[in-house]
């Protein structure tokens, strides 16, 4: 693991600095995917002070997934989530602030505190919909993507899923939908080997998606590089034949889950899993931290000015002298 | 006067194809049979698609939640209520979102048109016709559509309104001649249908046992006993003062609900009855706890007037 640049205070510190979104037309996906790690961390520590009741389900380790499909959705495209949306929830975010105080169940949060982690669906986000049961929200996706050739109106609607959730049999149901009537949906795989504690091979047979895609003759790409530059590319690759050709794809990515599956990280003592922002952004090395594989693409240096960059945007009252290694 | 599934799905029809920008699907809805009737005399429209799908209710069910969560208007037709216990997922969680994130005026609408398999040759399976306890799981509204009077207003103004429901028709009337009603009130949550006002008792019809009331409000009034006959809908937050006017003034009331769930609508009526402030005499006909699992006659019987009778003490013209 590559030592961190900065040295970041309590996160409890950080929280009256500048919680804003990078602006999209300002900052390249590669910023804004660092801040992503950045504010993830900052929810794992307050998780660590049990500072909300409701469970958060953090993506350490998808950031690159996430950044690719925020960075590669056109503007009236529509996002369908499931239970782990809070990374999402970040990407499309104007400010991190809507997305606590909604997780403190606060009137001030994003949606009134009433939606909490699990189903939240930021407001003007593009995510139109987010659901907390496994299969749920393929069918829902395909009507969102119906209703759009109805009222023959433009964009996509991508629908994201785990592992776990994709061996529901209403993923196979909405991709045969999907197929039949061509509709314009991007199914997303993030496949992280996980169904909360449970590796595939500990539960199930191996599930081919490729093949399963072939058989219903939907496009089907698969992503293992974890390097978002590619991502993006070939996310827009993808949403361009997605214009051209129709519909449906299938697109999945080979991630690695580097949190616990809801609440913090370490979630006991024992935890073999440990991630603190005063060991840095990263979490992991090459290739299985997202992030990691970033650092190496772009060098320590430019890493280092965006981490930098952050840094001074979010902490408050201390000096950037003294934060800056 | 025509038989009761030609008659409703006239009603249906119309209504459903009067909406703009509407899916319109269900698994061969445009061929064959048309689901034995069901779904007739459907047309399309320039933003109006009628479409034969695949053997996926579960997916169905997302798929109108989804176009309606984008303004559109879905209508689902349905084989058999059974196949719907595959989407109580979307009732229940998928519906429980929508409605918790918005307003229902900013959603489109979302309809299942269900036939109810009650004739009792289907098997074991294939026999599932409590719309109530469905509904009551998902907190959703549902309509028994029995007559002409109350498939009209149900259809004229639940298709056309924002949000969620299912309405239900039964097989086991399907060739029978239609119950037309003459004059008759209703609440405007379409939860009450009152189809006669008498002087000494409440007949209160949930699910399919409007045609068993009916048939007793006659026998009865051959005895000289006069009675109100109402037919209700599991309803959310249900409008029924009609009905608690009508039991404070007879004292009496005979809930009848043919559905096979242990505590379905006829318990809820019984609950409201038992509220009123002269606390009526209730009393509750539903089916046999027990009921044979296997081919078996669907019929559901109303007691025989004479039972009523004796049970209210009712002055017959006999008596």
């Amino acid at each position: 693991m590559t030592n961190p640049r900065v040295s970041w205070p309590d996160a409890v510190d950080l929280l009256g600095g500048d919680l804003s979104r990078l602006p999209r037309d300002e900052c390249s996906p590669t910023a804004r995917m660092i801040q992503l790690r950045l504010w993830q961390h900052l929810v794992n520590e307050l998780l660590k002070q049990k500072a909300f009741k409701v469970p958060v389900h953090l993506a350490f380790g998808a950031e690159s997934v996430v950044t690719a499909v925020d960075e590669s959705m056109a503007v009236d495209d529509q996002l369908v989530l499931t239970h782990r949306n809070a990374a999402y929830n970040m990407a499309r975010a104007d400010s991190l602030k809507g997305l606590l105080d909604e997780y403190r169940s606060l009137p001030t949060g994003a949606c009134g505190g009433m939606l909490g982690s699990m189903n939240l669906a930021l407001p003007a986000s593009g995510i139109a919909y987010t659901s907390s049961i496994l299969g749920n929200n393929f069918s829902v996706a395909c009507g969102l993507a119906f209703a759009k050739v109805l009222k023959d109106e433009a964009g996509a609607v991508w629908v994201v899923t785990g592992d776990g959730a994709a061996e529901e049999g209403g993923f196979y149901e909405a991709l045969v939908f999907a197929r039949s009537h061509r509709l314009r949906v991007v199914f997303v795989i993030d496949n992280n080997d996980h169904s909360m504690v449970s590796s595939i091979r500990e539960r199930r047979c191996e599930i081919r998606f490729d093949r399963m895609c072939e058989a219903v003759d939907v496009p089907y790409r698969a992503f293992d590089s974890n390097d978002v530059i590619a991502y993006v590319a070939g996310l827009r690759q993808v949403r361009h034949e997605l214009d051209g050709a129709g519909g449906p794809w299938c697109v999945e990515f080979s991630t690695a889950l580097l949190n616990q599956h809801a609440g913090p990280t370490p979630g006991w003592p024992t935890d073999p899993l440990s991630i603190s922002l005063a060991n840095g952004l990263l979490v992991g090395s090459a290739p299985r931290d997202p992030v990691a594989v970033l650092h190496d693409t772009i060098g320590g240096e430019s890493f280092g000015r965006i981490e930098s960059m952050l840094a001074a945007r979010v902490v408050a009252g201390v000096s950037n002298g003294k934060n800056h290694g | 006067m025509g038989k009761y599934l030609s008659s409703v799905n006239e009603i249906i029809a119309r209504e459903v194809n009067r909406l703009d920008c509407a899916l319109v699907y269900g698994e061969n809805i445009d061929r064959g049979s048309y689901l034995s009737g069901l779904s007739k005399n459907l047309t399309s429209g320039p933003r109006r698609r009628i479409l034969n799908v695949g053997n996926c209710e579960y997916t169905h069910c997302g798929v109108g939640f989804g176009a309606m969560l984008a303004g559109a208007n879905a209508v689902l037709f349905v084989k058999q209520l059974d196949f719907m216990l595959l989407g109580m997922d979307h009732f229940a969680s998928t519906y429980g979102l929508l409605r918790s994130g918005q307003a229902l005026d900013r959603l489109g609408s979302f309809t299942i048109v269900v036939a109810v398999y009650d004739q009792g040759y289907q098997g074991p399976q294939s026999s599932f016709n409590d719309l109530a306890s469905m509904c009551s799981l998902a907190r959703v509204p549902g309509f028994t559509l029995t007559n002409l009077a109350d498939a009209a207003a149900v259809a004229e103004q639940e298709f056309h309104r924002p949000g969620f429901r299912i309405i239900a028709l039964t097989q086991k009337s399907a060739g029978d001649e239609v119950f037309v009603p003459g004059e008759f009130d209703r609440s405007a949550d379409c939860a009450l249908f009152r189809y006669s006002t008498g002087a000494d008792l409440s007949i209160v019809c949930a699910n399919f046992s409007l045609r068993n009331g009916l048939a007793l409000r006659d026998e009865l009034a051959d005895r000289g006993v006069s009675s109100s006959l109402f037919g209700v809908n599991p309803v959310i937050d249900p409008d029924w003062t009609l009905l608690a006017a009508d039991a404070e003034r007879t004292g009496s009331v005979l809930v009848l609900d043919d559905s096979k769930g242990l505590t379905g609508l006829g318990h809820r009526v019984c609950e409201f009855v038992s509220r009123c402030r002269s606390a009526p005499r209730v009393h509750l006909v539903t089916r046999p706890t027990h009921i044979p699992f296997g081919v078996a006659s669907e019929e559901f019987e109303a007691p025989p007037a004479e039972k009523v009778i004796a049970l209210f003490g009712l002055q017959s013209a006999s008596s």
